[in-house]
């Protein structure tokens, strides 16, 4: 009857269980992992293992300048003196990094759109990312497509480039802004900052940039994708955006990777400036490899982010919205600089399975009448655990600063775990800093009452889920939401039909 | 409408409902009377649906099927409802986008056009000016932060909204002031028609005052002891319930 | 310092400062511990409770007062261990001139412990500029069934509240010593003792003309 015009929303059911019934594991289609596809082409690859020959490897393959060489191995050196931290709340399988491959990029190099490899195009097709010159959505966005290691197109370049906005690769900005790089290149997340940062500067192959000049706003959504293909490659992405005096802009990065049993590792870096009135917008929607049901496979998920309010009345958000990920380490912060700044982070958290996620952002307040904003909210399933780590650090001079944060975890039966662990240090007696946390479930109860009102199970699970996750599905760019509900097959006007 | 036959319920290994025989017809009102513990709430749930942790036999049909066959939500579907003795709160969960959701899952099943905003939103302001509820707790979650009296009027506003076949009230008068209770009784008479039936479930005779069911049924430790009409309520009233064994 | 609580034992505690207490909470038992700690000396005070059996009740006070000088850390460790506990946590500070509070208030909730309702709530007033306030309030949860909220705050007092009371004729000072006492007052009346609780309201009355005399 009814599960058979529910077929539909079936196929999108995400992976929630274990407080439910048993005919409901076998009507829910434990959504396999779509994107789980490889694409057979031609790879120039790194011979595995890092030493300064790869370095130099890569640095020769980009045709970066002299001080790209410099800066690389400088990282590099301070690498091989640094330990891995094992401090996180997460337990996992060492990493070999000699056994990664930490280049590789498709042969044929395109110089236009129409030359990109009719495989990579096909690849991308499949993932629903467009790579044509025309409208897309509602709204127009820009494109910048990163395979592996190398960007393969940016669209929209033209248009932007009338508005004095540079929209690129890392790759080409190097190239052609070489003193915009120079400049602004590990100003937020120094080279020194961690372990995986300091990799990341040694061995960054692509990533994007954008440079948005005094007074610009930017009209479009920029929005990168990144994908990792080849077994064993690493990801090491380095973005870099910049917002001049008075400058807007929204950036939206995405990311998938095929199925696949040994472990991949994403170490990225990514740092934002905003200068004085400027905001910068970004939104993650990560949906990695979940890792099979056994916890095998999956993607290590290393990340930095740093955001740096520079100017007065500055303001920078982050909106994150996760699923899947075997381990996930990524601490998006703020650094509130200029008076009057304003930082804030959203994020949505979902695990299933075996995944863990330890989460979480850092807002430092320095200048005067900062404030952060901090909204966590969390969906544990199945044996998955999900830590949420915040830091609040009001420092001496930061007068009058306001900080509020708020930590929801919401448990789909009892074998999963939710943590919260936020860390407060207040210098400054005239601060004011708040912080609530709770956590909610789904319980059998609450599926019997919504049942009886004709609500089937999937229903039910999807209306609690929406209504706690609205807050943060609310953030991301219009453009996206319609992706990021799809991801987690929570929407409620779809459920009703 | 709904039949009955020589029902028994296990839970956890303890009898609960040790042969029950009942049968409702369209038109009618019965209310059931007992004790607290004597299985009346656990009728009303296995009736909805409740099967977690239940050791169920005998037979119930409900307008012709066999109701064992069905899910909660295709029982729902089908016109059953039942006002739970202790609504839970669902936090987080619109009340009106939940039940919008609910009354259209119904109204398929019903083979009727699903209601847009702006048809519920009408239908629904006068339901919820006759009940005294405020309007913007319709924007609220379920049940969120809502006293038992208010829980009980969302309840019976529910029931208004999705208009079922057979409504099962489990004491419905607790946490109720006189003032409610009138209304919420003014509104279950009015709501009473050929087509659909009630079942009212209390252990105080005080309701059955506003509403006059047409059949009362006295129930100790899980069986029916005793069938009369209202009349028999009075005389519950008056002897308690010790008489009944 | 090892605490049993036997089975239906209702016990009030006081902890002594810089004390290491563990506390075992038997079935339906209930504890109440009071964690007081005035202007003295740095104090360090750690408070394990394990709550073993079913439908135990824990409710942990603590009122922390200091000024120049002195850290009070207050580090408690809540773990609950049986289903349909029930853990209530208030810690409240006021920090003046350079003085510094450390509160490290954990929670576990294992697996069995379903239908557990636990509380912790940490406010901190800092009445100078000096004032520094730690504060990490931590939540594990190992089942779904479980009811948990946890808060924390730092902050001065408010400045509508103070306008209130001044446009009432009170003067400044008064007025600030009025809302501190009404602040600290929340967790002193916890205390079931009235001889005790006069005691307490004593020292802190004297806490604060000593600390708020020429601050601002």
């Amino acid at each position: 009857m009814y599960s058979l015009q529910n077929a539909a929303l079936q196929k999108h059911i995400n992976l929630f269980s274990a407080n439910v019934s048993n005919k409901l594991l076998e009507k829910i289609v434990k959504r396999e992992y779509e994107w789980g596809f490889h694409t057979p082409v031609e790879a120039e690859k790194a011979p595995a293992g890092l030493d300064e020959n790869t370095i130099k490897f890569i640095w020769r393959k980009k045709e970066e300048p002299e001080f790209m060489l410099a800066l690389r191995l400088k990282a590099y050196h301070y690498w091989l003196t640094m330990k891995e931290p094992g401090w996180a709340n997460i337990k996992y399988d060492p990493i070999d990094y000699q056994k990664i491959i930490y280049y590789s990029a498709p042969k044929k190099r395109p110089g236009s759109l129409q030359e990109i490899d009719p495989e990579i195009r096909k690849t991308y097709e499949k993932l629903g990312i467009p790579l044509k010159e025309q409208e897309i959505l509602a709204g127009v966005v820009a494109v910048d497509a990163i395979f592996d290691s190398v960007s393969v197109a940016t669209t929209y370049r033209k248009k932007l480039k009338d508005l004095g906005i540079i929209f690129c690769s890392i790759s080409d900005a190097i190239k052609n802004h070489p003193e915009l790089v120079r400049k602004y290149l590990g100003s937020v997340v120094p080279y020194t900052d961690n372990f995986f940062a300091t990799l990341n500067s040694a061995v960054f192959s692509d990533g994007s940039f954008v440079y948005v000049p005094k007074g610009v706003r930017c009209p479009i959504e920029l929005s990168s994708y990144f994908r990792m293909n080849t077994p064993q490659a690493g990801q090491f992405e380095r973005t870099l955006i910049i917002a001049e005096e008075g400058s807007y802009v929204s950036y939206l990065e995405g990311c998938s990777a095929p199925q696949r049993f040994e472990h991949q590792l994403h170490a990225a870096v990514v740092e934002l400036i905003a200068h004085k009135d400027a905001e910068i917008r970004y939104a993650t929607v990560q949906n990695w490899y979940p890792g099979d049901k056994k916890g095998r496979g999956g993607v290590y998920n290393f990340v930095t982010k740093r955001g740096l309010c520079l100017g007065e009345n500055s303001r920078i958000s982050w909106t994150q919205l996760e699923t899947g990920s075997a381990i996930t380490w990524k601490y998006p912060g703020c650094v509130l600089k200029g008076d009057n700044s304003v930082g804030e982070f959203y994020s949505l958290a979902i695990t299933s399975n075996y995944q863990q996620a330890d989460t979480g952002t850092k807002m430092i307040h320095l200048g005067k009448n900062t404030k952060s904003r901090i909204v966590s909210k969390s969906v544990s399933a199945m044996r998955s655990n999900n830590s949420f780590r915040g830091l609040v650090k009001v420092e001496r001079e930061a007068d009058n600063s306001k900080s509020f944060s708020r930590c929801d975890a919401l448990l789909i039966g009892n074998k999963c775990s939710a943590n919260t662990f936020p860390h407060f240090e207040v210098y400054n007696n005239t601060a004011k800093v708040g912080h609530e946390a709770s956590t909610s479930r789904i319980g059998k109860d609450i599926i019997f009452y919504l049942r009886q009102r004709g609500l089937s199970e999937e229903q039910a699970i999807a209306l609690i889920v929406n209504g706690f996750t609205r807050e943060i599905l609310s953030m991301l760019p219009f453009e996206f939401a319609l992706e990021a509900k799809k991801l987690l097959s929570v929407s409620l006007e779809g459920s009703v039909g | 409408m709904l039949e009955i036959k020589n029902l028994h319920v296990n839970i956890d290994g303890k009898e609960i409902l040790k042969g029950i025989d009942l049968e409702i017809k369209a038109g009618e009102t019965h209310a059931i009377m007992g004790k607290n513990g004597s299985g009346k709430t656990t009728l009303a749930r296995v009736i909805a649906g409740q099967k977690e942790g239940c050791e169920i036999s005998g037979q119930v049909n409900f307008l012709g099927r066999n109701l064992f066959e069905m899910e909660p939500e295709e029982r729902a579907r089908a016109g059953i409802f039942l006002a739970f003795q202790n609504p839970i709160e669902v936090p987080g969960v619109a009340l009106s986008s939940f039940l919008t959701s609910s009354l259209n899952e119904i109204r398929k099943a019903r083979k009727e056009l699903p209601l847009d905003w702006f048809d519920f939103s009408r239908q629904v302001e006068e339901k919820t000016k006759s009940l005294g509820l405020k309007e913007e707790f319709l924007s609220r979650g379920v049940n969120e932060g809502f006293s038992g009296g208010e829980r009980k009027k969302n309840e019976i506003f529910q029931m208004m909204v999705l208009q079922p076949r057979l409504a099962l009230l489990d004491e419905i008068d607790s946490g109720l002031d006189i003032d409610s209770l009138k209304r919420v009784a003014k509104i279950i008479n009015n709501s009473r028609k050929e087509d659909n039936a009630f079942l009212m479930i209390t252990h105080y005779q005080r309701i059955l005052n506003y509403i006059k069911p047409d059949f009362v049924h006295v129930m100790v430790e899980g069986r029916i002891v005793k069938s009369g009409n209202s009349k028999l309520a009075k005389e519950v009233e008056k002897t308690g319930y010790g008489n009944f064994s | 310092m090892e605490i049993f609580l036997k089975e239906k034992e209702k016990l009030n505690y006081f902890t002594l400062n810089n004390a290491s207490t563990n506390i075992y909470l038997a079935k339906e038992s209930h504890l109440c511990v009071y964690s007081f700690t005035f202007g003295e000396e740095s104090v360090k005070n750690n408070l394990n409770v394990i709550l073993e059996e079913e439908q135990a009740k824990a409710e942990l006070y603590g009122l922390y007062l200091v000024s120049d000088g002195q850290i009070a850390e207050n580090n408690t460790f809540l773990r609950h261990l049986a289903p349909f506990c029930q853990s209530f946590q208030q810690y409240y500070g006021i920090l003046a001139g350079k003085g510094r509070a450390v509160f490290n208030g954990r929670i576990r909730i294992e697996r069995k412990a379903k239908g557990t309702d636990a509380y912790l709530e940490n406010k901190n007033i800092l009445l100078s500029n000096d004032a520094e306030v730690l504060g990490r309030p931590f939540l594990e949860i190992f089942d779904d069934d479980v009811k948990c909220t946890h808060a924390f705050s730092a902050s001065l007092l408010e400045e509508d509240e103070i306008f209130y009371l001044r446009s009432r004729g009170i003067d400044k000072e008064t007025a600030k010593k009025i809302l501190l006492t009404s602040f600290a007052k929340k967790i002193i009346n916890k205390v079931n003792k009235p001889s005790l609780k006069e005691n307490l309201c004593a020292k802190i009355s004297q806490f604060l003309s000593e600390k708020l005399e020429g601050k601002n």
